[in-house]
């Protein structure tokens, strides 16, 4: 897992980490360590912004602090963040960034381009996979960097059993709570939330489009959600004809896919060929010779896929 | 198109293409997937695409390591790939191929082929989320040129 996690001290230093990396990658940021979470005891929060909409990163924030001083998280106003306009989580976020000193952080921008390419593996997996690994990653780096997490909430939009049992047999040391609309239950998921909705905020408006080097770019894309018609007109007005959609595009949505298929040139995968090929071949095939398989002098043509092409 | 893999010395028309081999030209890419860029009936031999910025930003796992294996990602999908270089003492060759009535078609059956004119010592070859093996039939295909030239060899 790969834990090259940038440090970040206030909103301007996260928004320029953001439109300096490569968008096409994850990005991790997190605060400086507060000296008091090494050694008192702490309670940690977990959750998510932006898994629903078609545009822009998923992001998978956490934030901790000690037992003691929990009583922060409600002065700077921790409430969920998707009942604080953008304004008031801006500021909330600048106030968690001051009390360095109590607050820590750490968010997981995990790209367009790692959402669609683990959707389209071989193997695929899930958005709820995706999410749970972030989670892991995020509780795992605070415990390396020697924090004395004893309590674990988390938010989830699935079912929260499950996720709880799962993370109870990687980390069976911690408390852990997992639980729906757990940030407007518990200031510090709040806290998380607010630091995840931050990023994706942050990563929307200073994404680098590095398929368009220099041009200014149409950033009119509506709320990012699937059914929002600016966002739709969005995605048909900026397509490549080969290459589909630049990579802040989540390609495995299928409002994405509909619009692909419509606007742009077909592509087809080899795999997918071969199984339609495997599914045409008639029963009567097997039953006396083929005449089209022509015997080869030795196997070694035919597992390289060779053919004759000029008779002597 | 497809890419032939030629011994220069047998070539006769296109000569002159040589010069070409080696100079800092753009990467050939053989990716695991077909592209209908063309409209039926539009006889347009080649399209463009602009590969430098939507597909070119791809990483590569080790640095400095020849062999390393690479990342990128179309349409959505995981992408592995090597770099694969031609046999020694061969080029690849990037062939258009034309039917009796002169269109423009993909097929690897194609009656008369056209030299587009782009030679290549090395290309990526590409795989969806698989990594490139021995087992892959191209990557195993080279092997018939040295065996060929051994058979060769032995007929002289």
């Amino acid at each position: 897992m790969n834990s090259n996690y940038k440090v970040c001290h206030t909103i301007a230093d996260v928004q320029s980490v953001i439109s300096s990396e490569n968008n096409s990658f994850d990005v991790r940021i997190e605060s400086d360590l507060p000296e008091s979470t090494t050694t008192e005891k702490c309670i940690l929060g977990i959750d998510e912004a932006g898994r629903g909409p078609v545009l822009g990163p998923m992001v998978y924030g956490t934030s901790y602090c000690s037992v003691d001083n929990q009583a922060i998280l409600k002065t700077l106003g921790c409430a969920d963040s998707k009942v604080l306009s953008e304004q008031a989580r801006d500021d909330i976020f600048d106030g968690i960034t001051k009390q360095s000193e109590i607050l820590g952080w750490a968010v997981h921008i995990i790209s367009p381009t790692t959402i669609s390419n683990c959707s389209f593996r071989r193997q695929k997996c899930s958005l709820n996979e995706i999410s749970h690994n972030a989670a892991i990653g995020l509780i795992q780096r605070v415990l390396d960097r020697g924090v004395n997490i004893c309590e674990v909430f988390v938010d989830t939009v699935g079912p929260p059993e499950k996720y709880q049992e799962k993370l109870l047999s990687i980390f069976p040391q911690l408390k852990i709570t997992v639980s729906k609309k757990a940030d407007s239950l518990f200031p510090i998921v709040s806290a998380a939330s607010i630091c995840a909705k931050v990023t994706r905020d942050a990563a929307l408006k200073n994404w680098k489009f590095i398929e368009r080097p220099g041009e200014d770019i149409d950033s009119n894309w509506g709320s990012g959600y699937p059914n929002d018609p600016v966002t739709k007109e969005y995605l048909k007005k900026n397509i490549d004809p080969v290459f589909g959609f630049p990579s802040i595009v989540r390609f495995s949505w299928s409002t994405a896919e509909l619009v692909l298929k419509n606007n742009a040139a077909q592509v087809d995968w080899s795999d997918e060929e071969e199984d339609e090929d495997k599914k045409s071949v008639p029963i009567t095939s097997f039953f006396g010779q083929n005449s089209k398989q022509v015997q080869q002098k030795t196997p070694f043509f035919d597992d390289r896929g060779l053919i004759v092409t000029t008779k002597f | 198109m497809r890419l032939v893999i030629k011994r220069p010395e047998h070539r006769k028309t296109e000569d002159s293409d040589a010069s070409i081999v080696g100079t800092g030209q753009q990467a050939v890419h053989l990716l695991p997937c077909k592209i209908h860029t063309r409209e039926p009936g539009d006889d347009c031999q080649t399209s463009t695409a602009p590969v430098d910025r939507y597909f070119c930003p791809y990483t590569k796992s080790a640095a400095e390591d020849e062999s390393a294996l690479w990342h990128s990602s179309l349409r959505g999908k995981p992408l592995t790939g090597v770099k694969l270089s031609m046999p020694d003492g061969y080029v690849g060759v990037l062939c258009v191929g034309k039917d009796d009535a002169g269109n423009t078609i993909d097929g690897s059956t194609a009656a008369v082929e056209s030299i587009t004119g782009e030679v290549t010592e090395r290309l990526m070859y590409w795989n969806w989320d698989r990594i490139p093996t021995r087992e892959d039939p191209l990557l195993s295909a080279l092997d018939w040129m040295r065996v060929s030239e051994a058979i060769m060899a032995n007929n002289d």
